[in-house]
């Protein structure tokens, strides 16, 4: 989470919101509707190199992009198993099966690399902003800004108990892992209780006695050329893989 | 002669459950500010002393109408504060509050945005909103971090991102709940600045602090709290010249003063006498 938000205050896109959620819509639905696993490879690389345009650091990104790449791809190993349940309990590779989990995972991963770039560029508050220009409801927004920060505290408050305990115990083993955990996690619910109490006074003390929140929201600017190239990459993108519908 | 801005008569305050807590660990009391009664005058520099524990930071949430007191009155620019909704919103524009906990009061994506919520509760427009924010944030040093986020910054950053907040929304009464407290001393000086450019254009401050020197130097009046009761209040060097008092509320060690206290303190430590050190 952390270093995801650093990344995004730090791209070079940070400014272009309206530009860097076309391109990401455009390359989203060109994700979605890969025909092959090569052209879902060839998203991927397209989303690599404007990841590399846009300044995101690729350790991490690679990182993240494989943890939930990982747990999309697992699911290729029952799809691609079929089962037989006749007088004798039969196992058999299903060729068919894999060829769709394949193309299935290959999309997932496109669309994650695609999200991921999307997060990794546009600060968490840029993106209210634009969500309030698309008339989302106020309080959900007012809500959300809160949450985004409470869960940076919480994740804050939790590593600094796990950090206390470790060294009080050691810090090794899975038993002392098991334990750190539940009563880190029983100490952090005490502590995101009172935390809200104390938010809300700090809010009050704001002069906003009825509760609500108003942010500073700088007016969004959409200029001509970043915005033709946030429309031009996913249309030549589409043109490519869609070339034998399209007739080229 | 300075008019009266605060006042507080006979005022006492008890947290929900502090009755029953009381009733079985009397160190913790039923009340944590019991029958105060002082008052503060535009322009004033009040520092307010008391142990752990003693209601300093009990006593700033009064001031701005956060808590509500049990019994006794609170009286703002002359009258009885106004607790309905448009009155606590103008008590609270007027009345800025730093909390102890900066993380307390930064609850916005970004820096700017933080500092930008007080002024824009207060309605003003955009550029006037941009204005103070901009001013605030040069104060503080923190210009330059105006579109990070709150978590990226130390505690001592985050104070001052907290203490920025607070100044944009141009307050006549400023409340600072231990501001020193995890500074370096360049912050610390830079803070001392602020607080006395504050006061001599006209801001009244209240500052809860544990530092007796910051009381010293920096404050004319000063308050001390000894377990919610208001132990003295007066000029800040007739306070500070007495020793009893301040060893009576806890405010100054015993054992560092008396020989018998440094040799144990240089059997503690190993270093000889502490203030002799470098000097056999
Ligand atoms: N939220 C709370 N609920 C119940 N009791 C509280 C709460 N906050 C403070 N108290 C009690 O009120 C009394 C005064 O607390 P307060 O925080 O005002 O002291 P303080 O002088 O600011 O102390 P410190 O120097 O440690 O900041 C203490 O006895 C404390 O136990
Ligand atoms: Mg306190």
């Amino acid at each position: 989470m952390r270093s995801i938000e650093e990344a995004a205050c730090l791209s070079r896109w940070r400014d272009r919101t309206v530009e860097v959620c076309i391109l990401c819509f455009g390359l989203a639905l060109c994700a979605v509707s890969i025909p092959s696993v090569f052209a879902g490879g060839v998203v991927f690389a397209a989303v690599c190199c404007l990841v590399a345009v846009a300044g995101v650091p690729w350790a991490g990104y690679l990182r993240k992009l494989a943890v939930a790449g990982g747990f999309v791809a697992v699911s290729v190993l029952p799809l691609s198993v079929g089962v037989v349940f006749g007088p004798r309990f039969e196992l058999y590779f299903d060729r068919s099966g894999f060829e769709t989990a394949i193309l299935a995972v290959a999309r997932a991963v496109a669309m994650l690399s695609v999200t991921l770039l999307l997060v990794h560029t546009t600060p968490f508050p840029r993106l209210l902003v634009l969500l309030r220009v698309l008339r989302f409801p106020e309080t959900l927004l007012e809500l959300l800004a809160l949450v985004h920060r409470e869960i940076f505290l919480l994740d804050e408050s939790f590593s600094r108990l796990r950090r206390a305990l470790a060294c009080r115990d050691g810090g090794r083993g899975a038993k002392h892992g098991i334990h750190a955990l539940g009563l880190g996690a029983a100490a952090l619910f005490v502590q995101a209780l009172r935390r809200s109490e104390r938010i809300e006074r700090g809010i009050a003390s704001r002069a906003s006695v009825d509760g609500t929140v108003r942010f500073w929201e700088e007016p969004i600017k959409v200029r001509p050329l970043p915005l033709s190239c946030a429309l031009g990459v996913p249309a030549v993108l589409a043109a490519w893989i869609f070339r034998g519908r399209l007739g080229f | 002669m300075d008019s009266e801005l605060l006042s507080f008569r006979d005022v006492s305050y008890a947290y929900p459950g502090g009755a029953r807590l009381s009733a079985r660990f009397p160190a913790l009391r039923g009340h944590a500010i019991d029958s105060v009664t002082f008052s503060v005058a535009t322009g004033s520099a009040v520092a307010i002393l008391g142990a752990n524990g003693s209601g300093k930071s009990t006593l700033l949430q009064l001031c701005n109408g956060l808590l509500d007191p049990d019994s006794g009155a609170i009286s703002w620019q002359g009258s009885p504060m106004d607790r309905s909704r448009s009155g606590l919103t103008r008590v609270r524009s007027q009345v800025g509050l730093l909390f102890q906990d900066p993380d307390d009061q930064l609850f916005a994506g970004t820096l700017f945005q933080d500092v930008a919520l007080g002024p824009l509760n207060q309605g003003l427009s955009r550029s006037e909103v941009r204005e103070r924010v901009q001013d605030a944030l040069e104060k503080t040093g923190l210009s330059e971090y105006a579109d990070l986020p709150p978590h990226v910054f130390s505690h001592g950053m985050r104070k001052r991102a907290a203490l920025a907040g607070v100044l944009a929304m141009r307050p006549k009464l400023l409340l600072l709940d231990e501001p020193t407290a995890g500074l370096d001393p360049e912050s610390e000086e830079r803070l001392l600045e602020i607080m006395t450019d504050l006061v001599d254009r006209g801001v009244s401050i209240l500052v809860s602090t544990h530092d007796l020197d910051l009381a010293r130097m920096w404050a004319r009046d000063t308050v001390i709290l000894d377990r919610g009761r208001l132990a003295a209040f007066g000029p800040s060097e007739q306070m500070m010249s007495n020793a009893e008092l301040l060893e009576a509320t806890g405010l100054r060690r015993r054992a560092c003063r008396s020989s018998f206290g440094e040799d144990r303190m240089a059997a503690a430590t190993g270093f000889g006498r502490v203030s002799r050190m470098g000097k056999p």
